[in-house]
């Protein structure tokens, strides 16, 4: 397929925020978006499991702004995205790698890949990437973490039906669909579950 | 699906991938309720994500030092014709800086923002700076020491 290479994302270096810039832009963090961000953080960890090799989620906070400062790596485009949306794309992207294993220096950022063809469509060649063969002791704990949800949403029919869309791989948005329940419920159920799945985190730290 | 057939690795990142974009879908006043509700605070986060920042600046810094380290080792290398005396350099420095003063702005450092409290161990690089920058001519510099 022929890619029209005028449409890259890669960020031109006169758009990209100065250190100070970024300095200012940690400080006016609002509360909740510094919330979201930590539990954003937290989540992609856990969905990482021993593939995060001893890393926290205070790492991967870390590390979205030494990308970002960095660059040659991870630019924030201050004009077009906000600051906490960009750190979300960075923490994805860095954790997905490291889930894959990749080596940091060669993790891009899913906007740098993404191509427009000829017809105006976007190319998103990770989505085509297959997922690496797994480990067998990693897959055993991924089991077994997985085994542990299963139960504490078995008693609740709708939340036990979402958590079974999510590991197919399905979005909010399709779940939504496929069960034809309102948003309402859907946020009520992912409230729950959310709890849920961290009080479940938090009691097995209490046991370490 | 069978167990053989499950890649619970990719189910279980699904899961928490779907979760953590769920917490980028509430609202300010969800996010507020849970926080009230747990008692979380976010000063560590900020403070996770201000210290980032802050090694970010010392590491730019270091590597400015090295380069410009590196850039006096490859210098002291070279061989240039310097007045003898520390004296006679610093006024050989001022003389040229009072007819080029953009050249002056061009070659401060962050530690030195004037020639004149410039230690008398940095006049030498600062003078050699010179001569390789073209700013002065090697030949004109001896004529004038003679």
């Amino acid at each position: 397929m022929k890619l029209n290479k005028q449409a890259s994302r890669r960020l031109p270096p006169e758009k990209a925020a100065s250190l100070e810039e970024i300095s200012a832009a940690v400080e006016s963090l609002s509360e909740e978006d510094l919330w979201r961000l930590e539990k954003y953080a937290r989540y992609r960890l856990r969905g990482i499991g021993r593939a995060a090799m001893g890393r926290d989620h205070e790492d991967l906070l870390r590390e979205a702004i030494a990308a970002t400062c960095d660059p040659g790596r991870r630019r924030w485009n201050i004009g077009a995205v906000s600051f906490v949306h960009h750190l979300k794309g960075v923490m994805r992207s860095i954790s997905s790698h490291w889930r894959e294993g990749f080596n940091k220096e060669e993790a891009v950022l899913e906007t740098d890949v993404i191509r427009t063809n000829e017809s105006g469509k976007e190319i998103n060649p990770l989505l085509d990437a297959e997922s690496p063969l797994p480990d067998p002791e990693r897959e055993l704990a991924a089991k077994e973490e997985l085994s542990q949800i299963e139960k504490l949403v078995a008693d609740r029919p709708l939340a036990a039906l979402i958590v079974g869309g999510m590991r197919e791989g399905s979005s909010g948005s399709e779940i939504k669909q496929i069960l034809g329940i309102s948003q309402t419920e859907y946020e009520t159920e992912m409230k729950w579950l959310r709890r849920t799945v961290r009080d479940k985190a938090r009691k097995a730290e209490s046991h370490v | 699906m069978s167990d053989k057939t499950r890649n619970y690795e990719q189910e279980l990142a699904s899961l928490m991938n779907n979760l953590a974009e769920s917490v980028f879908e509430m609202s300010d006043d969800e996010v507020r309720t849970e926080m009230k509700k747990n008692g979380d605070s976010t000063d560590a986060v900020r403070g996770i994500l201000r210290q980032a920042v802050k090694d970010c600046q010392q590491r730019n810094l270091i590597e400015a030092q090295q380069r410009y380290e590196e850039r006096i080792a490859a210098l002291s290398s070279k061989k240039f014709s310097l007045p003898e005396s520390i004296q006679e350099m610093r006024d050989m420095l001022n003389s040229i800086l009072t007819s080029n003063p953009a050249v002056g702005s061009a070659l401060l450092t962050a530690q030195h923002r004037d020639f004149s409290d410039l230690p008398d161990e940095e006049v030498p690089g600062y003078l050699k700076q010179l001569f390789e920058l073209g700013v002065i001519d090697d030949t004109a510099a001896m004529g004038d020491d003679e």
